[in-house]
């Protein structure tokens, strides 16, 4: 008998006696479900809600978009340990900055947004762009696209130069804008993406990093260079979907290549395979977020970091804050606990509350 | 709902077999189950293309991502040079038990080779796509896995002789 004979028999006798645990279906749903949070509707009709209410509540409907109406009407808000964004299905409570809110009714369709330490970036159900401060007075970034198309926007955001990048439609393109925030806030540049018919619609923004945005769609991930200036084009990046990228390294869901283009290889981006679309990075790429509470590294034979989470019933749902923490969701006695955890420290409890988690930075 | 009942065929169809695969590379029950239920939320969260196309495959290099946690670099780097000797220990009886701890004490990444080609029964070039390397490197590694195995085990009855 061969080697490779006593082998296959080995394996088949000693794993048939393996006891396999069942798999529990839901407990795999809800795994992604709290990676990807708003793109299922359930849980996106609840962060959009919530959204809305803000616009509704503070600009009132308003002509004028960017008229701020009474800042009572919203508490302030502390971003200083991060936006700690997330809603309570349940009651309609809107956790954001240390506070809690009833924001109202459910206005706007709205869709996701992105976490900055300048405030909450999201859209209007016109699918303008707004910010939400720690002051609580809702600013219009961007006005709605004419001919503003049935679309899922996306935003995200670039802590190392203080750039946000969004994807709107009209009705016959897509458009990338980068913002600016610091002491002279302004949109620096927009940028049509090329697409054509059905394919439009799945674009979104992958990653901003090094003043780089990355627009993934079914077709594959693409980046531009804004830096480059009115010249600026699209390169290919893969034809699998990028999921995030922070700090040079790209985290791919899938692709079929292991180079990235010469670009990004010549000047050290690493391209690294991650557990799916709605993976995450760490601030500084060292790290994935892929609802498990030990984060894998992104570097070969690199060590795991664990999160300071205490022993959770499943593994819990995650997403990064503005300030580089960890937002996790952990099922405990029938609620969700939220904690903000830091990277190398402890995680601190924020709030128990019912139902699926929801993190308000929700489109990444 | 369709896309719902299609997921969750296709978790129960091939959730056992893709755990047995993980406890084999990882030798841990709950590491094992924890890379599998992370595997098949990633790709229920895109459900829609992946069953598309080859789901057990995207699957299978979910979980054997997770377990190694090796990420795909863009340049793969050397791996430590492995003695690719070693004197034959067939035997005509399969003591699955000497045959079993030797497997669990090979590294990790010839561990995964083993068990996906042995136990998966997947190719040369499914492996390699499973592992992101190149698939040429497979038949190299393989023989380099299989020699360690017949180290151990030698090496296991030669102390049991002693």
């Amino acid at each position: 008998m061969t080697i490779e004979l006593i082998v296959v028999e080995t394996l088949e006798r000693k794993l048939a006696d393996v006891p396999v645990p069942r798999v529990d279906v839901a407990s795999v749903r809800r795994v992604a479900r709290g990676r990807r949070l708003a793109r299922i509707g359930g849980s996106a009709a609840a962060v959009v809600a919530a959204l809305g209410a803000v616009t509704a509540l503070v600009i009132g409907g308003s002509a004028d978009p960017d008229r701020a109406t009474d800042p009572a009407a919203l508490p302030t808000l502390d971003f200083t340990a991060g936006l700690r964004g997330f809603y309570d299905q349940q009651s309609g409570l809107t956790h954001l900055g240390g506070q809690s809110s009833d924001l109202g009714a459910v206005r706007d369709p709205a869709t996701g947004a992105a976490a900055t330490p300048y405030g909450l970036v999201f859209f209007g159900a016109d699918q303008s762009v707004r910010l939400l401060p720690a002051d609580g007075r809702v600013r219009t970034l961007a006005a709605s696209p004419a001919r503003a198309a049935d679309f899922t926007p996306t935003a995200k955001y670039d802590p190392g130069r203080g750039l946000s990048a969004w994807l709107t439609r009209s009705a016959d393109r897509v458009t990338l804008s980068v913002y600016e925030f610091g002491e002279g806030p302004r949109l620096i540049g927009s940028y049509p993406v090329p697409c054509a018919g059905t394919a439009c619609a799945s674009l979104e923004v992958a990653g901003l990093d090094q003043g780089i945005v990355f627009v993934r769609g079914d077709d594959g991930t693409r980046l531009i260079d804004p830096a480059a200036g009115p010249d600026a084009g699209w390169t290919d990046v893969t034809d699998g979907q990028v999921a995030d990228v922070r700090n040079r390294v790209v985290l791919a869901a899938d692709t079929d290549t292991d180079t990235l283009p010469p670009v990004l290889a010549d000047a050290g981006w690493r391209l690294v395979l991650g557990q799916g679309l709605d993976s995450q990075l760490t601030l500084d790429g060292a790290h994935e977020l892929a609802g498990a509470a030990t984060l894998a590294s992104t570097s070969v034979g690199g060590a795991p970091l664990a999160l300071a989470l205490p022993p959770g019933e499943a593994p819990p749902a995650l997403t990064l804050d503005s300030d580089g923490s960890v937002l996790a969701a952990q099922p405990e006695g029938g609620t969700e606990v939220y904690y903000d955890c830091r990277l190398a420290g402890a995680c601190v409890e924020l709030a128990r509350l019912p139902g699926e988690p929801v993190f308000l930075d929700a489109a990444r | 709902m369709r896309a719902e009942l299609d997921f969750e065929e296709f978790a129960s169809a091939t959730s056992d077999r893709f755990f047995r695969t993980a406890y084999a590379i990882t030798r841990d029950p709950e590491l094992a189950e924890d890379a599998v239920r992370s595997a098949l939320a990633a790709a229920y969260s895109r459900w829609r293309k992946v069953s598309a196309d080859a789901p057990e495959a995207y699957v299978r290099r979910m979980i054997v991502n997770e377990i190694l946690g090796r990420r795909r670099p863009a340049t793969r780097p050397a791996e430590a040079p492995v003695r690719r000797y070693v004197a034959s220990p067939e035997q005509r009886v399969v003591d699955t038990d000497a045959v079993w701890t030797a497997l669990l004490e090979l590294p990790v990444g010839q561990r995964a080779i083993i068990v996906l080609r042995y136990y998966e029964r997947l190719g040369e070039d499914e492996i390699a796509t499973t592992l992101g390397i190149r698939p040429e490197t497979i038949t190299d590694e393989t023989s380099v896995a299989l020699a360690n195995l017949r180290r151990l085990l030698t090496a296991s009855r030669q102390g049991a002789r002693a």
